[in-house]
């Protein structure tokens, strides 16, 4: 399987003029395609830090992020805006779908910020929905959803690029245990049809149990 | 387009903002529109008066000025000297020399001080002057005392005529054929000016004064003179050279004779001097204003930014630019902007339609003024959106994320 985000020697250090916080400590990470993994620790342990430098949404002290082959830290602000498009999804803890757009609008938006047409990217978002269960509520505003679907709409505007990975900081950490069993089986069952890698960071390890290979972050080490 | 359609949905969200943000530029836009039109419309209505009577006009005055002994004199100019310019020089084809002098009136009782002019039929063409009642002075009448009333005088004179007891008040509006006294002389009205006589280059205002035959006037005034004369100027001749020639034409027969003479087209070119220099300072006022309005934008614009911190992130997050992000920004401020200076135009309009009723000047729409208002809406909408939108795109996607 080849490897679709791979990390060497990563170092995230705080500083903030005073004092200087090492969260992460020669962090070497591999996710092969279609890998589910899940990422534990206690909170503070440099989890989501670790997630949003896979992303190449921060930028490491030290060390490489390949994506897809490519280091993403090596490339200007908009070629890694464009491959993390291509390349790469996110959810997070809280959905944070824009308000003022319907969950089809919210869906469609990564292919827009790609450049698809509006006709070609709410098709294409239209399905995603459809699949995550939400075909009849297209047309509402995040605020008139229910907490799970709007991270089932999420899900969806993280995965209707077709990404090779999915980043996923806590997806269930704000839903109740039904619901968030719910979430988790839409996040499995499109990384199956999808072949979707999945890095999930949780500290719910009921949850990490159900993914290929769990690693623990502790103290900033693997 | 999206951007646009993205720009819609977030102006449309956040309403309070939005309305907020487009008072500034409605007020900036509305002040520099109405300003602009007004001034405009200002300047066209003075400018009718000398346009209606023709730009070919000269106004000769003759002044004051100190002799050798220290004594202020004005020489005399001859009538027949004054009437033959156009036959001795190159540059006119038709003068009006006339003369004034201040006096008392008694109509029926009634005593009021009016300035009378003694003047020719000449003057009547020049300053295309038409009667509501009886003829105008004609050479025929020679050294007669006849006399045309202005129209204001008229109307003085019938406000008069009401206040004198019955029987001895004649309640007969019209004024021809009627007697008037001016100083110790009695004249007979034949003819009432139209109301409304362009004052254009004259130093007078003809509705209020009482015109009288230049012969009688020169028999009638004590140590009457020619003291002014209107001419106009042969077809595309520089008043410059007219000036010049009606001076040397003076020069040997009336020696020490001082001479003002405007011409109707340097009154135009001063009076535009003077508009512009108020459209440039109402220009700046409404600049001021527009400043202030374009600050609101960017104020909001910048509140908009702090407050859609995650919005910025997640887009980042989800692959978009920073020129994406800095390109939605602006598209929202400019669009805020020209939705506010289409407002403003509309408002403009309006306090310029107010303001033409209220001074009764025609209503005409500044084409110029309207594109001004649509351009400089959106450069202003542009200019300070710029700031905030590249606040928005220079926001780190994590701090942004965090901002939650």
């Amino acid at each position: 399987m080849n490897n679709v985000l791979f990390c060497e020697n990563l170092q995230k250090t705080f500083d903030d003029g005073h004092l200087k916080v090492e969260v992460l400590k020669n962090v070497n990470l591999t996710v092969k395609q279609g890998e589910r993994l899940a990422i534990v620790g206690q909170s503070g342990s440099g989890k989501s830090t670790l997630l949003h430098l896979l992303g190449g949404l921060d930028k490491p002290t030290n060390g490489t992020v390949q994506v897809a082959g490519k280091d993403i830290y090596q490339m200007d602000a908009a070629q890694a805006g464009r491959w993390r498009n291509q390349h790469l999804g996110f959810v997070y803890q809280f959905h944070h779908l824009l308000a003022e757009f319907t969950a089809l609008e919210n869906v469609s938006m990564p292919l827009l910020i790609r450049g698809l047409s509006v006709k070609q990217a709410q098709a294409r978002a239209a399905d995603l929905l459809a699949q995550v269960g939400l075909a009849q509520r297209m047309a509402h505003k995040p605020s008139e959803l229910s907490g799970g679907e709007r991270q089932r709409a999420a899900i969806a505007r993280a995965l209707v690029t077709e990404p090779q990975c999915l980043l996923a900081d806590e997806p269930t950490g704000n839903l109740d245990g039904k619901t968030a069993q719910q979430v988790y089986e839409t996040l499995l069952a499109l990384n199956q049809k999808m072949h979707t890698s999945l890095v999930i960071v949780t500290h719910d390890m009921g949850l990490a149990q159900k993914m290929d290979k769990i690693v623990q972050l502790n103290n900033g080490c693997l | 387009m999206w951007h646009l359609r993205e720009a819609i949905r977030s102006l449309y969200a956040s309403k309070q903002r939005t309305v907020l943000a487009l008072i500034g530029i409605v007020i900036g836009i509305g002040a520099v529109i109405a300003m602009m039109t007004i001034t405009q419309i200002a300047q066209e209505q003075a400018l009718s008066e000398f346009k209606a009577l023709g730009t070919d006009l000269l106004n000769i005055s003759s002044i004051f000025h100190e002799s050798e002994n220290g004594q202020l004199e004005m020489p005399k100019i001859k009538l027949d000297d004054a009437l033959a310019l156009p036959q001795k020089t190159t540059t006119l084809q038709r003068v009006a020399p006339f003369i004034s002098d201040g006096h008392f009136i008694n109509f029926q009782g009634a005593i009021d001080y009016v300035n009378i002019l003694g003047v020719t039929d000449e003057y009547n063409y020049l300053n295309k002057l038409t009667t509501s009642q009886g003829r105008l002075l004609t050479p025929l009448d020679k050294q007669h005392y006849f006399c045309v009333l202005g129209a204001d005088i008229a109307q003085q004179l019938l406000s008069a005529e009401k206040t004198v007891p019955w029987p001895f008040n004649r309640q007969s509006p019209v004024l021809v054929g009627q007697r008037l006294k001016i100083g110790d002389k009695l004249f007979t009205i034949i003819g009432v000016l139209k109301p409304g006589v362009s004052q254009s280059i004259l130093p007078y205002q003809t509705d209020q004064t009482i015109l009288i035959p230049i012969k009688t006037a020169l028999r009638f005034f004590d140590n009457a003179e020619i003291n002014n004369i209107i001419a106009r100027m042969k077809p595309d001749v520089d008043y410059h050279l007219a000036i010049e020639e009606i001076k040397t034409y003076f020069r040997p027969r009336v020696p020490d004779l001082q001479l003002i003479i405007t011409a109707a087209e340097d009154i135009i070119e001063h009076i535009e001097k003077q508009m512009q220099l108020f459209a440039l300072l109402s220009g700046a006022v409404g600049s001021i204003a527009l400043l202030v309005g374009g600050i609101g934008v960017m104020n909001v614009m910048l509140a908009s930014v702090t407050e859609r911190k995650v919005e910025i992130g997640i887009r980042r997050a989800l692959g978009a630019k920073r020129s994406d992000i800095q390109l939605q920004f602006l598209s929202e401020s400019i669009l805020l902007s020209l939705v506010g200076g289409c407002i403003g135009i509309l408002l403009g309009m309006a306090i310029t339609y107010a303001v033409s009723q209220y001074n009764a000047w025609p209503f005409i729409v500044s084409y110029p003024a309207l594109l001004l208002g649509v351009g400089v809406s959106s450069i202003v909408g542009a200019f300070f959106g710029f700031y905030p939108a590249y606040q928005a795109a220079q926001s780190d996607p994590i701090t942004a994320l965090r901002a939650k």
